[in-house]
């Protein structure tokens, strides 16, 4: 592989800063030998030296390529510069919004300012709780409001149930007596020979129906 | 062989020692800091580094300035 001859050139800092020519000399750290030196005050000459093991496209134009990669440089850290403000707000305001403790915060300063959802429906349901109250004068017919694991609750409980089964049933009875009445009087049935069937006989007999086909 | 020259604003002492502390294992290296250069002496130790000397102080540069880039957050 033939030695490379170093390339030598300056650089004004006035137009490109020392940060953009530190950028583009490490994107050649891999292909060339880069030593700077100040020759004079504003100036920085550049030495580029391609390296032998360098594939040998990158072997050319070292200067020209090293030129772009300065300008490059040099208007990313204008921009970087010119949006540093910006930058700042939107990560002070992500951690900000991050912090646990600021949303609480803000939460209920959020709940203090909100006003109230509707004082009339408040109003309203206070009266009818205080309804509600007087009307139950604090009386628990069903001992709800004793807790589950106190056994005289389970017992009553109970007792209620039973109490309140029976009474549907005899109130089942007495409906169907008044039904089976109310048809006895208005629809009369006769057997083949003409006497009348009595319909306490005529459901006896359906229920009978009923349960032989079930 | 003359030491190699580092222009002081150019290349930190910082850089320039911290190249030389990664370098020591396969050479010798003096600082003498100064302005407006820091000299820096490279003697390889024996056979340890498969170039000649040249190609070490390049590599030995290389490392210098891209010490400078990290240390100025630019890599």
């Amino acid at each position: 592989m033939p030695k490379s001859v170093p390339v030598c050139f300056s650089v004004d800092v006035t137009l490109y800063p020392l940060e953009a020519i530190y950028a583009a000399c490490y994107m050649f750290t891999d292909r060339a030998y880069i030593r700077l030196d100040q020759p004079s005050e504003g100036k920085v000459s550049v030495v580029l030296e391609a390296k032998a093991d360098a594939p040998g496209k990158k072997r050319t134009n070292l200067r020209g390529e090293f030129h772009n990669e300065l300008l490059h440089h040099a208007l990313r850290l204008k921009i970087s510069s010119s949006n540093q403000k910006i930058r700042e707000y939107i990560v002070t305001q992500a951690l900000l919004s991050a912090q646990p403790t600021a949303d609480i915060d803000q939460a209920k300063n959020e709940a203090e300012q909100a006003p109230v959802l509707d004082e009339k429906l408040e109003k309203e349901i206070e009266e009818l709780l205080a309804q509600v109250d007087k009307e139950s004068d604090g009386k628990d017919p069903l001992n709800i409001a004793i807790p589950w694991e106190e056994g005289s609750n389970r017992k009553a409980v109970a007792d209620a149930g039973v109490a309140a089964q029976t009474a549907a049933g005899v109130k089942l009875e007495s409906e169907v007596e008044k039904l089976l009445d109310h048809a006895e009087r208005e629809h009369k049935v006769t057997d083949p020979a003409g006497s009348p069937v009595p319909w306490t006989e005529l459901a006896d007999k359906v229920a009978r129906k009923r349960k032989g086909k079930q | 062989m003359s030491a190699l020259r580092f222009h002081s604003k150019l290349y930190s002492l910082a850089a320039l020692e911290e190249a030389a502390k990664e370098y020591g294992a396969i050479a010798g290296i003096k600082i003498a800091s100064g302005l407006p250069y820091h000299q820096v002496d490279l003697r390889p130790k024996g056979s340890d580094f498969g170039g000649t000397r040249d190609e070490l102080e390049k590599d030995f540069s290389n490392h210098a300035l891209a010490l400078m880039c990290a240390a100025r957050g630019l890599r």
